[in-house]
């Protein structure tokens, strides 16, 4: 039987998730949100047959459905989010889980609660060259030194709008396009014991521009350079350089390179990724969107927990708070 | 069919003399078409560049990357009035005179007059450049596939045939492709499509070793 379906938030990544969903599963797709009235025409009129809601409660109002993929702007997320956990509605929530780490905690503890199924949208959790880092790392032996970049041409000035209002977004480049990193280098590293972070707000007032972050896990330290004002970096662009006693990698969005022994050898994304999959836009590498929402609808169908649960990336959550601490008190922060 | 390579975006090419490099190199492959998504930053060097070579060019529009950053800075309107603001005098009144005929789809936000529009004040700016072909961009034309929009595919095509140029549909997804045209009775519009490979081409010519290019990692992340 065809799931129950709706996307909570038209812009740029709701579409997206609508397009996937509509090429995943046809006809799944039962309702739409969309508070801006003005932009549904605009919603109709790229073929999208499925009736749009004003807002998440007209939606549940109208049908009883199966899932739901939040993109709404960070600070409705508590709303939107627990109005679907309660009726039941299994839940993908774009990331940030939310502006603040209380905040995701008692979305956290509601989810455990009503016992739901729940993805966050990590998506770099499903980048096939990323996910060949992580299987290559140990190769790499006891490993001494990592340094990673999250790098973006956004912000080269003041600007407005609530991603650039800490009460609503919760931050600036740590928390909106570096927990993708984060949580790959959660994955790859473990959790840290401690953290030291330097927060540097050169345009933009009240959130941070560019990070540079200090990680120490057991085994290994390394750190993480953010920032969203480097010129000629048209698409976010996440990298990671590893160094161990046997060689070491780098990768990127287009290539992962591995010296062991002497020998350096370049894998692409194309030798990777052979499936067959709907990639909206190959710069962005949409495609992992397209895995993504795959993943969570079979967890629906089958009523089981995926891996990137709200309980499960919470130690991004809480790594992102640790920054947060660190870069405010110049102190290096343990884990806890 | 004549030879084909992508023109990367000047974010890999990085400069002037990167340019020059890679089309002397796309020459003596015996390349006759370059495929290319304009950027504004690039089109004095891109036009300079090309002046004198055999090459006929293929636009990829509108750049859908760039409008994506745009509207994030901007909002959508911002964004599409920021191309308004790149047009001279001559251009925007030839402009004004197009969008005429597209005035009530405009009134209404369609999801094809808007993609058309941004097409066209992209293309205004590129009068001094070989164009032979437009490609409508993958991003648009895979959202429109996914969601079953057929009004992009034949308000494009009527877009193409008004300006004389060559039409094809660039997409990262043929499957797709094909599956609407079993459902529409054929390609929309009588169509072609070209298949969006990434970076053919410069996939090939990458000037730098892959050991030197992790060498350039190391010494990244020993200057950080």
């Amino acid at each position: 039987m065809t799931l129950k379906v709706a996307v909570v938030g038209m812009g740029k990544m709701g579409l997206t998730h609508a397009a996937m969903l509509s090429v995943l599963e046809p006809g799944c797709l039962a309702g739409v949100v969309e508070s801006d009235r003005g932009a549904h025409g605009t919603i109709r009129s790229t073929g999208l047959a499925a009736p749009i809601y004003e807002t998440v409660e007209a939606l549940l109002a109208a049908h009883t459905l199966d899932a739901a993929i939040v993109c709404t702007p960070t600070f409705t997320h508590l709303s939107v989010v627990t109005a679907l956990l309660e009726k039941g509605v299994a839940v993908l929530v774009e990331k940030p889980l939310a502006q603040d780490l209380n905040t995701c905690r008692a979305l956290a503890k509601l989810a455990d609660e009503k016992k739901s199924v729940t993805a966050v949208g990590y998506s770099l959790g499903y980048d096939p060259i990323f996910n060949e880092a992580l299987r290559l790392i140990p190769s790499l032996g006891k490993l001494k030194t990592y340094t990673a970049w999250v790098e973006h041409a956004e912000v080269f000035g003041p600007k407005k709008g609530w991603l650039f209002q800490k009460a609503k977004s919760g931050g600036g480049v740590i928390i909106n396009p570096a927990p993708h990193m984060l949580f790959f280098l959660l994955e790859a590293f473990g959790l840290p014991k401690t953290v030291k972070a330097e927060l540097k707000s050169p345009y933009s007032e009240g959130v941070e521009d560019e990070a540079v972050v200090s990680l120490s896990h057991a085994g290994v330290d390394g750190a993480m350079k953010a920032s969203w004002s480097v010129p000629n970096k048209p698409v976010l662009e996440l990298a990671l350089y590893v160094e161990g006693e046997n060689g070491s990698l780098a990768v990127n969005g287009d290539e992962l390179l591995i010296e062991t022994n002497g020998e350096t050898r370049a894998i692409r994304r194309a030798d990777v990724s052979t499936e067959k999959i709907f990639e909206l836009s190959p710069e962005a590498r949409a495609a992992n969107y397209f895995r993504e929402d795959r993943e969570f609808l079979s967890h629906v169908r089958a009523k089981t927990l995926p891996r990137q649960t709200i309980q499960n990336t919470i130690k991004v959550d809480q790594l992102i708070d640790a920054i947060y601490r660190a870069g405010a008190s110049g102190e290096v922060v343990a884990w806890s | 069919m004549e030879l084909s390579a992508r023109l990367p975006p000047m974010s890999v090419w990085a400069d002037e003399p990167g340019l020059r490099a890679y089309l002397n190199w796309l020459e003596e492959k015996g390349i006759k078409e370059l495929v290319w998504t304009p950027e504004p930053a690039a089109l004095r060097l891109v036009d300079a560049a090309l002046n004198g070579r055999p090459f006929t060019l293929t636009v990829v529009l509108p750049n859908m990357s760039l409008y994506a950053r745009d509207a994030m800075d901007a909002g959508p309107t911002g964004a599409v009035l920021k191309r308004f603001a790149a047009l001279g005098p001559v251009e925007l009144v030839r402009l004004g005179l197009r969008l005429v005929p597209r005035t009530p789809a405009l009134l209404e936000k369609r999801f094809s007059a808007g993609i058309l529009l941004l097409a066209d004040a992209e293309f205004l700016r590129l009068k001094n450049l070989p164009v032979e072909r437009v490609l409508l961009h993958n991003s648009a034309a895979d959202m429109a596939l996914a969601l079953g929009c057929r009004e992009l595919f034949s308000e494009f095509a009527a877009w193409t045939r008004a300006r004389g140029v060559d039409a094809s549909v660039l997409s990262s997804n043929p499957w797709m492709w094909d599956k609407r045209a079993g459902e529409w009775g054929g390609a929309p519009s009588g169509l072609a499509l070209r298949a969006a490979d990434g970076g053919a081409g410069w996939e090939a010519y990458r000037p730098v070793t892959p050991g030197q290019r992790l060498a350039d990692w190391k010494k990244r992340a020993l200057a950080a």
